[in-house]
């Protein structure tokens, strides 16, 4: 069984439809990448999830249980990071965790240790001052200690390195890879590198709903590119080549063609006949923009 | 109990390091200090004012102030003061919503109906040790003015007006859980005030509208005044508000 399942799931914002029966299972223990267009309705899921909105159709269940909107027992058993997360500004971090703690109603002791702990993780250490002065980079760090608190089943993050300098990006990816190893991890994104960074599982949102999911090791697999590149540095075999195989295109030096198109192996018996020198012979790793823009553009 | 605590703490807290409870405390005493001094100067005022007019302006007031004065100074300014306060603390929920610091809260498993009790108890308790040191010093420095002894009622018409004021909080919170501007909550506030005001001006109403709680000093004149429906109409709507801010604050999205 999923950690988290949702079926069906449909919101609407006056005429306009965000959610048009989405489909999610997030395995356990997975760190899940949920990509997506800006405004596709990522974090409505996310906040549908935490219960703060209300679907108009569908169900959540989060390990088993269904979330219900307003008050919303199934979130003592997640852990969320906004967005943009806001922090009582006139609070130091230890103060910040402190109050989180008391108010989920962790024993004192369990408090002081994993928030020690925990801000020791995300470099807020010795951190003494108000969180009124802190960066983002501090504040997103802030608020995964504040969402590992608890010990959550489900960690939510929403966009969590969006705004962030490429060195926040890294500190926050690692953070993110530390924590899956005691919680499932379930993040929003339209940065593509880092998904492919850490994810295990991902699912692309595309016009209210999910255009692909699954684990990313086999949708790498089924949707195997079928392009290939000619590497040559020698003019002249460049031009024999495309002479004989009308479609392969040229780009910055590269042969490139689909195997839909022109059989490689074709194309290898006509280098070896003709003894042309070329660098390589590769087949292309589909990256993740490629596949994106495949499915966007089904 | 421990979650209830936990954001008291936190609300209090608040309340200091923004200075807002020391900002109110210096306003309430101020409003103390200047009731007696208002009731022993403003004759003195007035004589002084006179001198400078025409003969036919001069108001043949000069009677001796008493205490009786002073308490109705006190009254009137802490009206005054209760605008301050209802300006200064208007924002204690939208704040929240609008920064999104309750949201993590509420994600952790935070009670509504817990937060509606913290907030609440933090104005309660604000108004009620503001009001009353206020009063404290406004009876000290009356009574080293005057002779207190004449003035019959104080103690009553203290503790009514304490409860008009609770009626307040009670409102501003109702409103917080409907509102999402704290411009809002005080125009509303305003607008209760108001009506309240002006339906009183029809004599069958008179008696027992809220804002008739307002004119409680005149207890202190020896004068009846008979304010009993107005305070229960006051208690029975301001416990109503609360219970019914719970059921609203559920449904509210944040």
């Amino acid at each position: 069984m999923a950690l988290l399942e949702i079926h069906g799931l449909e919101k609407s914002f006056g005429d306009k439809q965000v959610l048009k029966g989405l489909e999610l299972n997030v395995p356990e223990r997975s760190i899940f990448g949920f990509i997506g267009k800006n405004g596709t309705g990522k974090t409505t899921t996310m906040k549908m999830i935490l219960g703060l909105l209300r679907p108009d159709s569908g169900t959540i269940t989060v390990a088993g249980e269904k979330v219900s909107y307003g008050q919303t027992a199934t979130n003592r058993l997640i852990g969320y990071l906004p967005d943009v997360p806001e922090f009582y500004p006139f609070m130091t971090p230890a103060e910040y965790l402190a109050f989180c703690g008391e108010i989920s109603g962790m024993d004192r002791n369990i408090i002081k240790t994993r928030s020690a702990e925990l801000l020791e993780a995300v470099g807020l250490g010795s951190e003494k001052h108000r969180i009124k002065g802190f960066s983002r980079g501090m504040r997103q760090r802030l608020g995964i200690a504040q969402a590992l608190l608890g010990q959550p089943k489900l960690l939510i993050c929403d966009e969590p390195t969006s705004a962030l300098d490429p060195v926040g990006r890294k500190e926050i990816l690692d953070i993110l890879v530390k924590a899956s190893s005691e919680t499932t991890v379930l993040f929003s994104t339209h940065i593509l590198s880092d998904v492919e960074r850490i994810c295990t599982d991902i699912a692309f949102l595309n016009d209210g709903k999910v255009m692909l999911g699954g684990s990313l090791a086999d949708i790498r697999r089924s949707y195997r590119s079928d392009e290939y590149l000619i590497e040559t540095d020698d003019s002249e075999a460049l031009a024999a080549l495309k002479s004989a195989f009308p479609n392969l295109r040229e780009d910055s030096g590269l042969l490139i063609f689909r195997d839909k198109e022109t059989d490689p192996y074709a194309v290898m018996q006509f280098i070896a006949e003709h003894r042309l020198p070329v660098v390589k012979v590769e087949r292309a790793e589909p990256t993740l923009e490629s596949l994106f823009m495949e499915v966007i553009e089904k | 109990m421990r979650q209830l605590r936990a954001f008291f703490k936190k609300e209090l807290t608040e309340q200091i390091r923004s200075y807002r409870l020391y900002i109110l405390g210096a306003v309430f005493l101020f409003f103390a200090i200047m009731s007696p001094a208002t009731a022993k100067l403003m004759p003195k005022i007035i004589e002084a004012f006179s001198e400078q007019q025409d003969a036919a302006f001069v108001i043949s007031a000069a009677k001796d102030p008493t205490a009786v004065d002073s308490f109705d100074q006190f009254f009137k300014n802490t009206s005054t003061a209760l605008i301050v306060f209802i300006i200064m603390q208007a924002g204690i929920f939208t704040k929240e919503y609008s920064s999104g610091t309750l949201l993590l809260s509420l994600t952790r498993g935070m009670e509504r109906r817990r937060v509606i009790a913290a907030k609440w108890l933090t104005l309660a308790g604000i108004w009620t040790v503001c009001y009353f040191m206020s009063f404290g010093v406004c009876y000290g420095y009356t009574v080293y003015f005057w002779d207190v002894s004449a003035v019959p009622n104080v103690t009553e018409a203290t503790v009514v007006w304490w409860i008009y004021g609770l009626w307040y909080i009670s409102i501003l919170t109702f409103f917080s859980t409907l509102i999402n501007s704290a411009t809002g909550i005080i125009a509303c506030i305003g607008a209760i005030f108001l009506s309240s005001d002006l339906l009183g001006m029809i004599p069958k109403l008179e008696k027992i509208l809220p804002t008739r709680l307002s004119g409680v000093s005149v207890l202190t004149h020896g004068e009846s005044f008979e304010y009993m429906p107005a305070l229960i109409v006051v208690i029975v709507s301001g416990v109503m508000m609360l219970l019914l801010s719970v059921p609203v604050f559920n449904k509210k999205q944040i």
